[in-house]
């Protein structure tokens, strides 16, 4: 059954902002989760729902949809949460780390923790978290294009690490 | 024989599902009370960065000093200028200019002497993963540049850090800003490319790579990377892709 949800666009009253958001908590919380600082998923994703609240209305929906923007606003606060913005976005260790029971996957961690940010970025929106491409490429800023590249740049870059170890 | 880029693809996919599988399970929680209660009170009393008002407390300072200086006059000569202007005109001078360029503000005129100039103006007919649509391309701004520059520019004007050019501080790249009325290559939904009137593009090794597109010609400054400076950030960066309206729910 299909749910009537409010227009992306319709985002002035906190009921109508709200239920605009919410389908997309779980995968804000996850880009909240993997690209911000540990242990502070919740508190990334609240800041980032502030703003997002308090700027709502730079939100048009004929350039772009609402969670692309949302994406961006997450991942901007993730950035801004490990150092006020100008420090890279560390990979965080997985929180699995000592279950993997699989070396290759140990090295690709350590292979992927060196890959120059942009690759890693890409490779963390991509693989880790699940984004499509459209959605990496709104996380990154940048065209479908250039995440395709940077990906097989990434994939080229961990073979090579990979192979060295 | 397997292909190597397919496995290690797999071997990607494999370990992000794991990692989402290892993640704490989200709480849900009601958007609309969190911006009820601190959304409202953000609004009443949204603040600057600390950087940013510390910048503006400065120079609000001096302002008012220097207004102060000004409606006195020098010693001796205590001639009220409450009402003239000359004094806000000067006011404004002592200002640092917003590295922020204005909305409407005019491409700066190319560089008629500076070697990225020369890289820029090789590639204007064929600018990768641009097509233009009408009329000719313009150089609206070239330069060569280091890393650091360009990572500083990067991160400042769009908020996103690159550790590529970070690492390469003293490698030299030319930043090459086209204006013209294009289609960027990317595909939306229903197949059509993307409009942009400039786009810019950097030149690494001989390798030219579309950095960023856009319709609004402001929101890719002119700046020399070599002036730029470091700001705060206050603004949201939300630059919608040019195929954003293609973004579905994930894979």
């Amino acid at each position: 059954m299909e749910v009537a949800r409010p227009r992306d666009g319709d985002l002035d009253d906190a009921d109508d902002f709200a239920a605009a958001v919410e389908p997309h908590l779980p995968m804000l919380a996850r880009v909240a989760g993997r690209l911000g600082p540990p242990d502070r998923r919740e508190d990334v994703l609240q800041e980032a729902l502030l703003r997002a609240w308090a700027h709502r209305r730079q939100f048009d929906p004929h350039k772009g949809r609402l969670l692309s923007w949302l994406l961006t606003i997450v991942a901007n606060e993730a950035r801004r949460a490990w150092g006020r913005g100008k420090r890279p976005l560390p990979i965080r260790p997985a929180a699995n780390a000592g279950e993997t029971g699989s070396d290759e996957r140990l090295d690709l961690r350590a292979a992927t923790a060196k890959l120059p940010e942009r690759q890693r970025l890409a490779v963390d929106c991509f693989y880790f978290i699940g984004l499509s491409i459209a959605q990496t490429a709104a996380v990154m800023g940048c065209s479908e294009g250039y995440v395709k590249s940077a990906l097989s740049d990434a994939r080229k870059h961990l073979r090579l690490e990979l192979e060295k170890s | 024989m397997s292909n190597p880029d397919e496995n290690l693809d797999q071997l990607l996919r494999a370990s992000g599902e794991q990692w989402r599988a290892s993640e704490p399970e989200f709480e849900p929680f009601s958007v609309a009370t969190l911006v009820r209660q601190r959304g409202q009170a953000r609004s009443r009393s949204f603040s600057l960065p600390l950087g940013a008002a510390a910048s503006l407390t400065v120079v609000l300072f001096v302002a008012v000093a220097l207004l102060a200086i000004y409606s006195v006059g020098p010693l001796g000569s205590h001639t009220s200028s409450l009402a003239s202007s000359t004094p806000t005109a000067s006011l404004l001078a002592v200002i640092p200019a917003s590295p922020t360029p204005p909305i409407s503000a005019p491409p700066s005129p190319p560089p008629t002497s500076n070697p990225g100039l020369a890289a820029c103006a090789a590639i204007i007919g064929n600018i990768p993963m641009v097509k233009v649509k009408t009329g000719a391309p313009t150089i609206a701004a070239a330069y060569e540049v280091t890393g650091e520059q360009l990572a500083v520019f990067i991160e400042d004007t769009f908020g996103e850090t690159d550790s590529s050019f970070r690492d390469q501080r003293t490698a030299l790249f030319d930043e090459c800003i086209f204006d013209g009325d294009f289609y960027t290559q990317v595909s939306t939904p229903d197949g059509q490319d993307t409009s942009a009137r400039r786009v810019l593009v950097v030149i690494s090794g001989g390798r030219a790579e579309l950095w960023r597109q856009s319709l609004d010609p402001s929101a890719i400054p002119t700046t020399d990377p070599a002036t730029f400076e470091a700001t705060p950030s206050v603004a949201l960066t939300f630059s919608p892709p040019p195929s954003s309206s293609a973004a579905t729910d994930g894979p």
